[in-house]
């Protein structure tokens, strides 16, 4: 799955630390979403987009 | 916005990288007795090793991903439950060799040092089950799969070779010290993969 974490974390420039917190998930854990290497739970992924304030499919898309 | 490290720590290769470089050094020492160039060499590989896997420790520390709680609660059951398999093995050991036990005793006795093992064993799955953190419960998961794998390739290699008599017997409770020698191997594969 591609993603646009780091293209919405820049808008809002946020570090991948910032958005680890307000995610209560690891710096890592975001690193490797971001990167591509972990494709995130559904619980997850809705917590990212409630993040963000989008829909999921405005932030990761399955090709 | 706050510079990130795209990179994750590699904590793995940089303790592999110091072990060899270390025994490599022992042993072109002892073999060798190498001079000028050679002798800086034997030193400076380990020692430039150790400042990679501090290097390595400190970017692991701004990845902050040692301050979780799951993982300090394991540390807090496993270093206690470790002691005290030191102190069970030496009173066993100790008891064993003093009143020469037998029956239940003996069996009591026996099985004293296996106990606190168990508990790491335990400890090992509660931290599988409080890690909130879905990517690291993951990493921990596929560590474990790799050291259960390694256990069973290596207890079975021997247990053949046992059975042909081309080794010596070697008692079970190994298969405890190759699975954790497995989380070494599952931790390597981890972070070549992150």
């Amino acid at each position: 799955m591609k993603n646009r974490l780091k293209v919405l974390r820049a808008e809002r420039d946020w570090s991948q630390g910032d958005l680890a917190a307000r995610l209560d998930v690891s710096r890592q854990s975001v690193n490797a979403i971001e990167t591509g290497k972990y494709d995130p739970s559904l619980p997850l992924a809705f917590r990212i987009a409630a993040v963000f304030g989008l829909p999921i499919e405005a932030i990761f898309s399955n090709d | 916005m706050v510079e990130d490290s795209p990179l994750p720590p590699r904590i793995g290769p940089a303790v592999v990288t110091y072990v060899v470089t270390l025994f490599a050094a022992i042993y072109v020492w002892g073999a060798y007795r190498p001079a000028g160039l050679m002798l800086g060499l034997t030193i400076g590989a380990p020692v430039a090793a150790l400042g990679w896997l501090a290097r390595q420790g400190y970017r692991r520390r701004r990845m902050g991903n040692c301050d979780n709680q799951a993982q300090r609660a394991y540390t807090r059951r496993a270093v206690p439950l470790m002691l005290a398999y030191v102190g069970a093995l030496a009173v066993a050991i100790w008891l064993h060799d003093r009143i020469a036990p037998t029956g239940p005793l003996a069996v009591g006795l026996a099985v004293l040092p296996a106990l606190p093992l168990i508990g790491v064993i335990w400890a090992l799955g509660r931290l599988l089950v409080e890690e909130r953190d879905e990517y690291l419960r993951s990493l921990h998961v596929r560590q474990f799969m790799i050291a259960t794998g390694f256990m069973l390739v290596v207890t079975c290699v021997w247990g053949f070779l046992e059975t042909f008599e081309l080794v010596p017997h070697v008692p079970m409770y190994w298969a405890f010290v190759i699975w954790c020698a497995g989380l070494g191997i599952g931790t390597l594969v981890n972070e070549l993969r992150a």
